[in-house]
């Protein structure tokens, strides 16, 4: 090791010299010292700031709270940077219930960096205080790092258990999550917690570090009764109800939460799943894909909405079609859901009116922000504290820039700018409202016209910057004015119910708003009955698997299968079968619904679905017929292009992720200008990066030039690889794959006056060569009949007279087929000289000459004597 | 024996991470910021330490390290073409035509003047029609900056006159090789010379300098082990391997690079088929759950398993090559360890996740900027954008000083 880390120093070249020095002084390197840590958060921040690192001190605080999510950050990661936005946003919305902390993680010699050490900055953790008060459990969030996703994330967290009342409650969480864990624990008897409850409630929690989105619940079961109706045998057992199952859980009573939630993960069985892709090396898609053909919906995953129709549906349908032995349970369940969908809908009328107050409070303060919103040269100003705050010292409110954007979107309509304020005072249509609202701003406009901008300081608009912070700080929290919806029943009123109860229907109410803001609800639109696919995924080799990702954060996925989202009805949802190992992909055409999604399952089972083909973007630059110029295809235009009758085309196939490919561009371009006068020749090329084509054109190596010749399509030719790529080779490949009469007339058309003197000296040379052999062959002719005529006369005599005979029969075949080809050759000889003046004054009219061309090929194939044009070629 | 190029079905599609999107509001954004970087640290140079090679960026002053040739002036031009300012473009060249001198007595690395010197002239020469300079009749064929390119290679033939064929490190710009030199050289040291030389002979016409390059690249895999590994240092006189330790990093790396750019650049299947066969070797021993390991070049057998900030070029070969799956899984590697610390050290240790004291540094190196530039042209996946995001801010968050960027020299006190 020694000896090789001194040869490594000895290396004048690349060899670490600069790893140790910034400059190379003549007093040694001159260093600085990292600068003393910088609050990362503004002052008066929701979150605290622990910027040096002290964790001591965080770790008091975090025993405080039951609840506190902490970012571990460093102020030089451009994640931690951005995360200190939705932090906020997360906090503004949860800070009553939960304790919000970020602590510096990098700052050398902190004790956050001596004490931990984080992989990737930021870590997002939640900490849960333990019954005893004297230490935190945690556990790692890692999931999107956007307010929404992790605003979702803490509700959950906050209620991570759901009280089981009765039957009808486990069948509503069955409804509303693919799988429930149910727990027994009887809180009647003892008076402190019961035993086991804690494990139970922390592997609630853990879970939420599996599945992000909502796939499993969580049960309590308190009541006896209900306890035997359920077929509990004894308090602190847990059960899990699967789709098709139930299944018990033996070691509960003695089981920690790890071991719980180990077991719940292990035996979970669902028939749909939302694929989470994060934004770090994973194969979370890569494992589903492997396993066979899948079928993926894309659909929004608004993270404030409680129902998804679309996925609904899909879980419908993949209920039905892993019903294998045709339980009624399984199909009631896939019925409970249709059932469910249409109340959902409902509900969201209701809710929308419930909160009508809250949202038009909320659009009156997005209308004021409009109104200042100039939309005549779309620029958005407004102030906010420098993206630096947290390395500058002291006062941050002091320290506001002012900044102005200038959305480069155009507005679509005039009167979606326009819109009535009136119309909002119409209870239905108000989520419709904020969203179209919502598409007049520019992104940057609606990050700070939302009244959860972070910064306390904030105004929009330089020009008039008090409305809207008025309209602001005048802001009240209210509660909703109905309350029917949320009736607890006829109980004896109770303040704190009371509360509970208005803070539950605000709570709804902010769901709604911030939800529009993302996404609009998408609803599925069913009129028919779907077809029954009740246990198809038993009969065919071909089972689907059924997953489902997030349209709202993974679109370019479904892009980069060839999907356009933005044409989809329901929003942003469309549905795809990739099947990995036969290589193809299938897209619903159809809008989403029971209907349509059935039947695309059925087609597929049965073969009937045509691969997608994807294609990339069609050119529009046409060529100039002046113009050399290579004409770029695309999988759609491909075949029509090239099959084209009468049409010789010539393809590279590249990509635009090849180096080998971006230098052949110039070698295909020669060979283009040089070709110019063969006739109907079309120089193309097509990325296949992008564009999919059929099994027959799919290349190993890039790049590949083929041909489609002019007539015979079938016969189409690809240049040998092991060739190096010069104009003369592909030249060379191109002129061999020509039909005679465009090599003959390549042939002449590179021809001009001086050429045109020899050709006509070679064809009179050639023309009296012919002559003379035309005259020889005559002359052996003759001579051979002439002696067939004597063996005739002398039959017998000779020894081996048949053999003679038969040889002298031979050449005389030979003989009189050699006259007739020296005819065509001379006759074609004779053609050429008519054709090319010998007087090179004379202007050769390139159209008749290629007519007569065509007229000697024609009498040449007629007499079914093909003279090759290439040893006319050779002659000239 | 053609360059391969891979192409797996739906490979972009289905393999890894993908980004949320980003507006185009924020790439310009980015873009303006690169720019202020790029004037941030040009205008400290020449501000503070032309005519020296170097800036000092915290002191504010220049010196001369690798000659005494104002370095970083010409490495620079063809960055000043890329941002497209014609006017300091052309300052700058009459400024290279008027001072250029390298009839200098002083040593100098073979290496380092071809591919910073050699490099900035002839890309400053191709470049100078776009960049309104007056080009003189024949160009590109013709002009001061080439024939001050052919001048400068012609200082640096000597170094090639040895019965293997692979350069010596050092020349003398007016003696030649200097009297004692060490015929030790390093991989890369050896066969990174094809790109710059290939196209001064492409242009000038005189093949001399593209035959010593492609025989110094052959000499290296003319002695490659049985195993189809090379070494990590040479004797250039015998041939004898000096150092054994084979992997992708420091010592070899721009020997592979060259192969694959070379091979394009030049039309050469040649050089492909050299990468090929030696990237199937490094795949079979060196390849470890997409990180790059140290082995011995006789056996195979791994020495380090540590991953070098230089080996991050490895992943634009592979996309070059277009092997884009092999790349991406590569490239969340190293992304990984850059988020780990803002920077990728000198070293890092794989099965520990660290750094190893003495080889946490990072002197601002540019290749896992350049892999993440060819990743996201082959796939305009905006992961990658976001990934340069990442490498932008933390170098404005951490090096940057007054008149320039500064080496971070340790990620951790």
């Amino acid at each position: 090791m020694i000896l090789r880390s001194k040869i490594m120093m000895a290396c004048k070249l690349l060899c670490f010299l600069l790893a140790v020095v910034i400059v190379v002084h003549s007093r040694g390197p001159l260093t600085r010292k990292v600068s003393s840590p910088q609050p990362f958060f503004p002052r008066h921040s929701l979150v605290s700031d622990f910027y040096t690192g002290d964790v001591a001190k965080l770790t008091e605080r975090l025993l405080g709270a039951d609840l506190s999510l902490v970012v571990y950050y460093a102020p030089w990661d451009r994640d931690s940077q951005h995360l200190r936005w939705e932090m906020e946003k997360a906090a503004r919305y949860h800070h009553e219930q939960i304790y919000f902390a970020a602590v510096n993680c990098w700052h050398p010699n902190s004790e956050c960096k001596t004490r931990y050490k984080i992989r990737t900055y930021p870590a997002i953790v939640l900490h849960v205080r333990s019954v005893s008060g004297t230490e935190t459990k945690a556990l790692a969030y890692g999931g999107p790092r956007d307010a929404g996703h992790i605003i979702r994330f803490l509700s959950r967290a906050l209620h991570p258990l759901t009280h089981v009342a009765s039957h009808a409650d486990l069948a509503r969480l069955q409804m509303e999550h693919n799988a429930v864990v149910l727990g027994y624990y009887d809180f009647s008897t003892v008076k402190q917690l019961p035993r086991g409850f804690i494990s139970y409630y922390l592997a609630s929690l853990r879970s939420l570090q599996h599945h992000k989105t909502s796939a499993i619940a969580w049960g309590v079961v308190t009541n006896h009764k209900v306890a035997t109706a359920l077929s509990f045998n004894e308090t602190r057992s847990v059960h899990l109800v699967l789709w098709n199952t139930t299944l018990v859980f033996t070691n509960a009573a003695s089981s920690n939460s790890e071991g719980m939630s180990n077991w719940v993960n292990k035996w979970v069985d669902e028939t749909t799943i939302w694929v989470d892709i994060p934004g770090t090396k994973s194969m979370a898609l890569h494992s589903v894909l492997q396993k066979g053909p899948t079928l993926i919906l894309f659909t929004p995953d608004n993270p404030y909405h409680t129902v998804n129709d679309p996925f609904t549906v899909l879980r419908e349908i993949s209920l039905d079609y892993s019903n294998c032995n045709q339980s009624s349970r399984v199909s009631n369940l896939a019925r409970y859901l249709s059932s469910l969908r249409a109340k959902s809908r409902i509900q969201l009328r209701q809710a929308e009116r419930v909160c009508r107050s809250y949202l038009q409070n909320q659009l009156h303060i997005l209308h004021l922000s409009k109104q200042q919103f100039n939309s005549k040269d779309e620029t958005c100003c407004g102030s906010e504290p420098s993206s630096e705050a947290g390395t500058t010292t002291g006062d941050q409110q002091s320290k506001v820039c002012d900044m102005c954007t200038h959305p480069t979107r155009t507005l679509t309509t005039p009167e979606e700018l326009c819109t009535n304020p009136i119309s909002w005072e119409e209870d239905s249509g108000l989520l419709h409202h904020v969203n179209k609202l919502m598409t007049v701003f520019s992104d940057s406009c609606r990050h700070l016209m939302l009244q959860y901008s972070p910064w306390e300081h904030y105004s929009v608009c330089c020009q008039r910057n008090n409305t809207l912070a008025k309209a602001k700080s005048s802001y009240i929290p209210h509660t909703p004015e109905k309350k029917e919806a949320f009736d607890v029943g006829s109980g004896h009123p109770d303040d704190r119910i009371e509360k509970l109860v208005a803070l539950a229907a605000e709570d709804q109410c902010k769901r709604l708003f911030h939800g529009s803001l993302v996404a609009p609800h998408s609803f599925v639109k069913d009129q028919h009955p779907a077809p029954d696919i009740t246990g198809l995924g038993c009969k065919t080799n071909k089972t689907l698997t059924f997953v489902a990702v997030d349209s709202l954060r993974h679109g370019d996925v479904a892009e980069k299968l060839g999907v356009n989202l933005t044409t989809r009805e329901p929003q942003k949802t469309a549905a795809v079968i990739v099947d990995v190992a036969r290589e193809a992909h299938f897209i619903m055409d159809a809008s989403l619904s029971k209907l349509t999604l059935a039947n695309f399952i059925i087609n597929y089972t049965h073969g009937l679905l045509d691969r997608i083909l994807v294609t990339g973007h069609v050119d529009t630059n046409r060529c100039k017929p002046s113009q050399i110029c290579i004409q770029e295809l695309t999988s759609e235009n491909y075949l029509k292009f090239t099959q084209e009758m009468g049409k010789m085309v010539v393809v590279l196939h590249y990509s635009s992720n090849c180096a080998a490919c971006t230098t052949v561009g110039h070698v295909f371009m020669t060979v283009a200008h040089m070709a110019r006068h063969i006739p109907n020749i079309t120089f193309a090329r097509i990325n296949i990066l992008t564009n999919t084509l059929p099994w027959n054109l799919y290349f190993q190596t890039l790049p590949s030039i083929i041909v489609h010749p002019h007539y015979r399509k079938s016969d189409s030719s690809v240049f040998d690889s092991t060739l190096p790529l010069t104009p003369a080779n592909l030249m060379s490949f191109l002129v061999s794959n020509l039909d005679p009469s465009h090599r003959l007339s390549l042939a002449l058309s590179t021809c001009r006056d001086d050429c045109h003197e020899q050709v006509v000296q070679a064809a009179a040379v050639a023309t009296t060569q012919l002559h003379h052999l035309m005259t020889v062959t005559t002359t052996k002719l003759q001579d051979v009949l002439h002696r067939l005529v004597k063996l005739k006369e002398t039959p017998h005599e000779i020894p081996h007279w048949e053999n003679h005979y038969q040889i002298l029969v031979h050449t005389k075949h030979l003989l009189v087929r050699d006259i007739k080809t020296q005819r065509v050759k001379l006759n074609h000889l004779n053609q050429v000289q008519k054709l090319v003046p010998s007087n090179s004054n004379k202007l050769l009219i390139e159209s008749d000459l290629l007519k007569s061309l065509q007229y000697i090929i024609q009498s040449k194939s007629n007499s079914k004597k093909t003279l090759e044009s290439s040893t006319l070629h050779n002659e000239l | 024996n053609k360059m391969t190029f891979l192409f797996v079905y739906l490979q972009v599609c289905f393999l890894m991470s993908f980004s949320t999107g980003m507006t185009e509001k924020e790439r310009i954004k980015l873009r303006e910021e690169v720019r202020g970087m790029f004037y941030h640290a040009y205008e400290g140079y020449i501000k503070y330490a032309y005519p020296y090679d170097e800036l000092r960026p915290l002191s504010c002053d220049g010196h001369d390290t690798w000659g005494s040739y104002s370095l970083t002036l010409i490495d620079a031009l063809d960055t000043l073409g890329v941002m497209e300012n014609k006017t300091e473009f052309q300052r700058v060249v009459e400024l290279i035509i008027e001072k250029a001198n390298f009839d200098v007595n002083i040593n100098v690395s073979v290496f380092e003047t071809s591919i910073r010197i050699l490099g900035g002239l002839l890309s400053g020469h191709l470049m100078s029609k776009k960049m309104g300079v007056d080009v003189e009749d024949g160009w590109p064929c013709a002009g001061p900056l080439l024939r001050i390119s052919k001048d400068v290679a012609d200082k640096l033939l000597p170094a090639f006159d040895t019965p293997t064929g692979m350069p010596y490190g050092t020349v003398n710009l007016r003696d030649g090789v200097p009297e004692g030199e060490t015929p030790i050289t390093c991989t890369a040291g050896v066969g990174t010379y094809i790109i710059e030389f290939g196209t001064l002979s492409r242009l000038t016409g005189d093949p001399v300098y593209e035959e010593v390059a492609m025989r110094a690249l052959h000499g290296i895999w003319d002695h490659r082990s049985s195993i189809n590994l090379v070494g990590n240092h040479i004797d250039v006189l015998t041939g004898r391997w000096a150092a054994q330790d084979s992997g992708i990093g420091a010592g070899i790396d721009s020997y592979f690079e060259y192969l694959v750019k070379g091979a394009a650049l030049l039309q050469k299947p040649e050089l492909m088929a050299i990468f090929i066969e030696a990237r199937t070797a490094i795949d079979k021993y060196l390849h470890h759950e997409d990180w790059y390991l140290w082995a011995t070049m006789t056996k195979g057998y791994v020495t380090m398993a540590v991953f070098q900030s230089l080996e991050a070029y490895w992943p634009g070969v592979l996309a070059l090559l277009g092997d884009i799956n092999s790349a991406q899984k590569i490239i969340f590697n190293y992304h990984q360890v850059w988020k780990q610390f803002g920077f990728t050290p000198e070293f890092y240790n794989i099965p520990q996740a660290e750094a190893p004291v003495n080889r946490e540094g990072y002197p601002l190196r540019p290749e896992l900027i350049e892999s993440l530039m060819y990743l996201y042209q082959a796939t305009k996946d905006d992961t990658f954008l976001e990934m340069g995001a990442d490498i932008l801010t933390s170098i404005q968050h951490t090096a940057k000083t007054e008149c320039g960027y500064a080496t971070v020299r340790r990620l951790k006190m």
